[in-house]
């Protein structure tokens, strides 16, 4: 028994001592590996900003040479092609910009610059396309535009040829840190166009709510006739359109508008999970029972658009409608439960934020002028006045021209005064419902 | 006698340590994984995942070579996940596919715009309440319609340091069902926050130029503001 365990304990030694300094050299090699590993990634991390960097520069160059010839063009032709230029140029400095690491709180003005430029481009290529060039004012903020362009060209160049450009990683912590080299970044000017992403469209008014005041126990009271729940107040929020917010014991939820007390959502579980597309005749009675609801809610008349089905709704798009004119601008949504054949949701505020009369003009083309004028490879099946959102200022009286070309559903806006295309949407059907791209 | 008990029982120990050092040395070998040396749709599965994340930048071939396998392991030290670069139930849970069976990903899948917000949704706010979950999918949408950030939503999600949960990797769960119905309704245009840019749980932030903005609504954990 001794001379076994004389033996055997070396061996057990010699066996641990062996085995540690395998896993040494494995840790070393991990950790030698590990750094190798560290330090590509870094390098690649390092090209990236590099070329981003370069992408930007390159994109604020070509920008100003644009809005340079932009200044000598005359013809139609070349303004829509310079402009289709700004237009691209500024994306492809977007998603440079996209790639820097930059905080948020940093790139944000440099952003939203180059996101305007390339919307305003795109509003005056549209009006040029149409036969109007840009105006005295135009011409001036597109030099101006140039002109910060230069400047920050001039920054990013700076930062490349000085081995200056950020290279530490933004994390959540440092994602709202505004930083302190404002050097960098010149002010820049306030845009006067009505693209979707100007200052004007992003600070619209709710032109569908009544100019009165609610209190929170009116709101209640409003809530409470609305019914479907023990409506408990949760609280303000604070948004474009103040509201007074709700819940339910079983997860609902609802708003009340604190001008006008309109209900601006509502919302509850619903009690099926079908995803599969309705029947038709199952589609007919959900859209009866929104529609009733709608009546009953006091929108009137609407016009039914389009729907999808998930979760166990199905959710149908209503549109306003004026002597005859669908109001695409004045959208409700409206959520019926399958299982319950209930609404159990709306979703007002594109309703509230546009439902207003308008001033239409009587349309200069008859529905069979714009039928002529849509492309003769399409079947029109239906034709109907409708007024569009060409952005969130400007709307567009149209003649909807329902057609089809090889089995896909489109929907072609033919301008009801001048007969010009304004918008084709394809109508995709899909199994969760007719979407419209 | 006791000196032979001592001896016994230390020889016991350097044993024990010996097979415990060993079994540390030597990856698991567990059943249904896929590792070097595999082959097939489950690995080209793996790979495919991987490349969308951008934690592989090699061919989707089938084949587990080694730059797969330093991609798995790249996977899993950022998923808080063991790296020993092998594709356990753990880690293809969290590359959300299942694994044998021939089912591989019918369980996980989606790339498009609606599931990535999910799955931002889930890493986000999956504690929340559901209006706090479409709340966070309101503000990510809130943003790509603002001009100040991306135009996209993938754009918004990925910019840098914009979520924690991409920082660090938890973007990559499989959405629940719930957050997948969120991300639907606040696709559809439900906005609790009513046009809100930014959220935050104040027990979690110091940061001093969020907290200095004004706030809009609370919801659970997070309040919400412009």
């Amino acid at each position: 028994m001794k001379r076994f365990l004389t033996g055997f304990v070396p061996f057990l030694l010699l066996a641990a001592l062996l085995a540690t300094g395998i896993l040494y050299t494995e840790s070393q090699r991990t950790a030698e590996s590990l750094q190798k590993e560290n330090e590509a990634l870094l390098q690649r991390v390092q090209s990236d900003t590099e070329n981003a960097a370069r992408t930007l520069s390159e994109a604020l160059n070509d920008l100003q040479s644009d809005l340079r010839k932009l200044g000598a063009a005359a013809s139609r032709g070349q303004h829509v092609r310079l402009l289709a230029d700004v237009w691209r140029l500024s994306g492809v400095a977007g998603s440079a910009l996209e790639s820097l690491p930059v905080s948020h709180t940093d790139g944000s003005g440099l952003m939203q610059f180059l996101t305007r430029i390339g919307d305003y481009a795109y509003a005056l290529l549209q009006s040029a396309e149409e036969g109007t060039l840009p105006t005295a004012t135009d011409a001036e903020q597109l030099q101006k535009i140039g002109e910060q362009c230069a400047a920050l060209q001039k920054a990013v160049d700076g930062r490349i040829s000085n081995g200056t450009l950020p290279t530490d990683p933004v994390t959540p912590q440092t994602y709202y840190t505004a930083s302190a080299e404002k050097d960098a970044v010149p002010a820049y000017p306030t845009l006067l166009y009505d693209g979707p992403f100007s200052e004007s469209s992003e600070n619209a008014e709710p032109v569908g709510l009544p100019e009165r005041t609610v209190s929170e126990a009116e709101a209640k009271a409003i809530a409470s006739a609305a019914g479907g729940a023990e409506w408990r107040f949760d609280g303000i929020c604070e948004s474009a359109i103040r509201t007074y917010d709700f819940s339910g014991p079983n997860g609902e939820s609802l708003s009340v508008t604190e001008r006008g007390g309109k209900i601006l959502y509502r919302m509850e579980p619903p009690s099926g999970d079908k995803n599969d597309p309705p029947s038709d005749a199952e589609s007919r009675e959900m859209h009866a029972i929104a529609s009733a609801y709608l009546e009953s809610a006091g929108y009137g008349t609407m016009h039914p658009s389009y729907a999808q089905y998930y979760a166990g709704c199905v959710v149908l798009n209503y549109a306003a409608v004026q002597d005859g004119v669908v109001l695409y601008s004045d959208l409700v949504k409206v959520y019926v439960d399958r299982e319950a054949g209930r609404v159990i949701g709306i979703d007002a505020r594109n309703y509230w934020s546009h439902h207003t009369h308008r001033e239409l003009e009587p349309p200069a083309l008859t529905a069979e002028d714009a039928k002529n004028a849509v492309s003769t490879e399409l079947t029109v099946e239906a034709v109907t006045l409708a007024l569009i959102p060409k952005s969130n200022v400007r709307e567009v009286l149209c003649y909807e021209c329902k057609g089809t070309l090889n089995d896909t559903f489109f929907l072609i806006y033919i301008n009801a005064q001048t007969g010009v295309e304004e918008e084709i949407f394809e109508v995709i059907n899909t199994e969760e419902g007719d979407l419209i791209v | 006698m006791e000196r032979i008990k001592h001896f016994l029982r230390g020889g016991r120990f350097v044993l024990a340590v010996i097979l415990l050092l060993l079994t540390l040395a030597l990856p698991a070998a567990a059943d249904a994984v896929l590792k070097k040396g595999s082959n097939g749709d489950e690995v080209a599965t793996v790979q495919r995942k991987l490349k969308q994340w951008g934690y592989y930048d090699g061919a989707v071939d089938g084949i587990f070579g080694s730059r797969t396998e330093a991609a798995v392991r790249y996977f899993q030290r950022k998923n808080g996940l063991t790296p020993d670069g092998v594709v356990g139930p753990k880690t293809a849970a969290a590359l959300g596919i299942s694994l044998s069976g021939g089912e591989s990903g019918q369980s996980g899948g989606g790339s498009g715009d609606v599931y990535l917000l999910a799955q931002c949704i889930h890493g986000e706010a999956r504690g929340e309440p559901y209006k706090g979950q479409v709340a966070v999918g309101a503000v990510i949408l809130n943003r790509v319609r603002s001009s100040a950030f991306p135009n996209s939503i993938h754009g918004v999600i990925y910019q840098r340091g914009a979520f924690s949960v991409v920082s660090d990797g938890q973007i990559n769960m499989q959405p629940n069902d719930t957050a997948l119905k969120a991300a639907k309704d606040a696709m559809n245009g439900w906005d609790p926050t009513g046009g809100c840019l930014y959220y935050y749980n104040p027990k979690k932030t110091t940061n001093a130029w969020i907290l200095s903005r004004p706030v809009k609504l609370r919801i659970g954990q997070h309040v919400f503001c412009k």
